[in-house]
């Protein structure tokens, strides 16, 4: 196979497969972080909140805008002889920064999951704004890889 | 709207202090603000008292009544609950080590200790060794008995020999006999579990006096905020004096309400200075009040002089909504199941959200209706139509088009925002600074369309006969000239120009923002279809779990959005552009609490 076809190819996994890696273990962060905070308020006798259940999901849509950019990617593998080293950059950095969106924003869900533990619900407002911002990175590596996606095409 | 405050000042005799107070609760108008807010704090009986009241409603009322009804005060149930509650966790910590316990013996079976006893008292003594399971037949003793394997190619093997000289293969251990059996220890795990049982009983019983309880509970915080109230004020053996914030329209008859109950008390009020945080008393219009239950779960409350953005939320909400969502079917689920639950919804309080949630499910049953999607399946034709009036999947130019519409939708919001600000600071000379930024804000959505979309295609002609870079131009200065305005104008085009850059940055950035309506509507779409396709080929009884998981999952990745995304746009993007810092704290006028009864 020519490498740079394989170059090209490798770029659309690293797309999605980074992405899903940050998602993941932005996910599990939070995750653990919400279940000590439901052990938590269920011993003091607090209800169990719901809230926190959006902290430990808010990383999974990098993994959505990583497959958005991957298929994007999928009619410039075509001419992937030529545009193989770009089509693996473009990979590579939606990869990355999907992965690390994702991450810090579940380790911003998790603090956010002991905030509100401990502060009875009070400023989820201000976790959410705090999650919107490491998610907006995530947004701007999508919308910039779909300009440069566009300029293989133009 | 925003209710403007009046700050107002209370004295009476010192001997009135109580009449006094007594008055003002029943007013229910006057929010105290404590001279010395440290000392202003319930006794902590009182407070312990109402935490461990929380806890035992909290306890009690996930329970079905059963039983008779006791005949106990709510604070003794409210004691017993605790009492019960603590009992039952520590029976079942020792319920928990006896199964651990009871699994430990499970080599040794049924053997009671007193049968093991009698073989000794016969001068029969067993011993126990665990012997690799390829080395058994090298056991020598007077009787050799297999019990059974153990754990890492193990087997446990009881040797009778008189002579107590048993011989056992290398790599064999002698295990000690067992102090208990698993019979006593079976026994006792059922005294714990009908200890635990009867704990359950009790409780079940004791949850018939829940609104008992939670009238104790609105005793308590009462007696709790007649402490704060008391000590709120300043007194010496004259007079006592109080201090607190009044709706300005209730400023005027509050001495004429107070001397209509018998109190002689001097009242003054004057509006707030510059140097005053008034609370924040707000009152929806009656369109947007299903918005309070948003704001209710998150916890925010507007500054005095900042903005009541209810009425904005309660517009773009349900449609950005709509535009997450995008699918009719997941709308009438939003539509339907609070419109079902709607009386037990409204009874715990959350009447207003489940209104904003059917708002919700409506507008996205008719988003949906025009992308012509129902759970993800093409419904163009039932609606007459040859293709969906926008689709919502993955061709090229579907999503330049989504693309397009959500920045589209941005600038609006943004724009909205900063003429919102315009209006308000309107005739100062800063209104024009807001209309600068309104301008700059649509040339950045032209800038972004031509770097997103190549609408135009190249940035040259973006530059050459468009009127974008003009907005640029104009609505930046502007915005940079009348950001602090000044008789200097240099010291005004130097703050203006300090302020100018991470701000317009910061415009580009939540411009861009909004694509994240397209991005999520089209996730949620592709995955709605591809568990469509995932049931396609599966026979029916496994496409219906299928279909209804996928699509359950999908409705819940949907409500995370509305908040992650949704309400973000409001409280991050469009609140930014308007200068909201949230930091109010609300109006809670001193009053008679009446207990929940639900």
């Amino acid at each position: 196979m020519d490498a740079n076809v394989f170059l090209g190819q490798l770029g659309m996994g690293l797309a999605v497969g980074m992405a899903a890696l940050g998602s993941s273990i932005g996910a599990g962060a939070a995750g653990m972080s919400a279940a000590g905070a439901w052990a938590k308020d269920a011993k003091a006798g607090k209800p169990l909140r719901f809230i926190y259940i959006i902290c430990v999901a808010a990383p999974i849509t990098q993994t959505v805008y990583g497959f958005i950019v991957m298929t994007q990617m999928a009619p410039h593998l075509a001419q992937a002889a030529t545009n193989g080293g770009i089509l693996f950059a473009i990979g590579l950095a939606t990869g990355i920064g999907e992965m690390v969106s994702a991450w810090v924003q579940g380790l911003i869900g998790a603090a956010g999951c002991r905030m509100l533990s401990d502060s009875d619900g009070k400023g989820f407002a201000f976790v959410l704004i705090a999650l919107g911002i490491a998610e907006t990175v995530g947004i701007f590596t999508l919308v910039f890889m779909l300009i440069l996606i566009g300029q293989i095409g133009g | 709207m925003i209710a403007r405050m009046a700050k107002v000042f209370v004295a009476g005799r010192s001997e009135d202090r109580d009449p006094l107070l007594e008055a003002l609760r029943d007013l229910g108008v006057v929010h105290l603000a404590a001279v010395e807010p440290a000392q202003a704090v319930p006794r902590p009986e009182t407070s312990d008292a109402i935490d461990r009241t929380d806890r035992a409603l909290q306890i009690l009322s996930g329970l079905e009544p059963a039983g008779p009804a006791p005949t106990v005060s709510a604070a003794d149930a409210v004691a017993e609950t605790f009492q019960i509650q603590r009992q039952a966790a520590e029976t079942q910590s020792r319920l928990t080590a006896l199964h651990r316990r009871i699994l430990h013996l499970e080599p040794w079976g049924d053997v009671r200790i007193d049968q093991i006893e009698s073989l000794r008292q016969a001068g029969v003594l067993p011993r126990f060794f665990t012997v690799p399971h390829n080395r058994v037949g090298e056991v020598r003793a007077e009787l050799v008995h297999v019990l059974g394997p153990r754990p890492g190619r193990q087997v446990l093997v009881a040797v009778v020999d008189r002579a107590q000289e048993p011989t056992v293969p290398e790599g064999s251990t002698e295990l000690p006999a067992p102090t208990e059996d698993r019979p006593a220890l079976r026994k006792e795990a059922a005294r714990l579990d009908a200890d635990l049982h009867r704990g359950a009983r009790r409780l079940a019983a004791l949850a018939h006096g829940v609104p008992a309880i939670r009238k104790e509970r609105a005793r308590l915080q009462s007696q709790a905020d007649w402490t704060v109230a008391s000590r709120s004020g300043r007194g010496d053996e004259h007079l006592y004096a109080l201090q607190g914030w009044v709706p300005e329209e209730r400023a005027a008859d509050l001495s004429a309400s107070l001397e209509a109950a018998g109190l002689p008390a001097a009242v003054r009020s004057m509006p707030p200075s510059d140097e005053d945080e008034p609370p924040t008393l707000v009152r929806y219009p009656w369109w947007a009040r299903p918005m309070e239950g948003l704001f209710k779960i998150l916890g925010t409350v507007p500054g005095y002089r900042e903005f009541d953005v209810s009425a904005a939320f309660m517009i773009a909400l349900p449609i950005f909504s709509a535009i997450l969502i995008s699918d009719a079917g997941y709308g009438l689920i939003y539509l339907l199941l609070p419109i079902l639950f709607y009386r037990r919804l409204a009874a715990r309080g959350a009447a207003a959200l489940a209104q904003l949630i059917i708002i919700i499910g409506a507008c996205s049953v008719v988003w949906g209706l025009v992308t012509a999607s129902l759970f993800g399946y093409d419904i163009s034709r039932w609606l007459g139509l040859s293709e969906p009036l926008i689709a919502v999947n993955m061709v090229k130019q579907n999503i330049d088009f989504l693309m397009h519409m959500s920045i589209l939708v941005g600038a609006i919001h943004l724009s909205a925002a900063h003429l919102w600000r315009a209006g308000v600071a309107f005739p100062r000379l800063e209104f024009l600074s807001e209309v600068g930024w309104s301008a700059f804000l649509w040339g950045i959505y032209g800038l972004v369309r031509a770097l997103l979309l190549k609408q135009p295609p190249t940035i040259a002609q973006f530059l050459d006969g468009n009127v974008y870079p003009y907005l640029l131009l104009v609505g930046g200065a502007l915005a940079i000239f009348f950001a602090a305005p000044s008789r200097n104008p240099l010291k005004m085009v130097g703050l203006g120009l300090a302020k100018f850059p991470l701000s317009a940055i910061g415009t580009f950035g939540d411009t861009v923002s909004y694509v994240r309506l397209m991005a999520i509507g089209l996730a949620g779409s592709t995955l709605a279809m591809a568990f469509n396709d995932m049931g396609r080929s599966l026979p029916w009884f496994a496409m219906i779990p299928v279909l209804m998981a996928g699509h359950a999952l999908n409705v819940a990745l949907s409500i995370i959005s509305l908040f992650a995304h949704g309400v973000r746009l409001n409280m991050l993007e469009f609140s930014n552009n308007l200068g909201m810092q949230w930091s109010g704290y609300p109006y809670e006028p001193f009053s008679k609490r009446l207990a929940k009864e639900n």
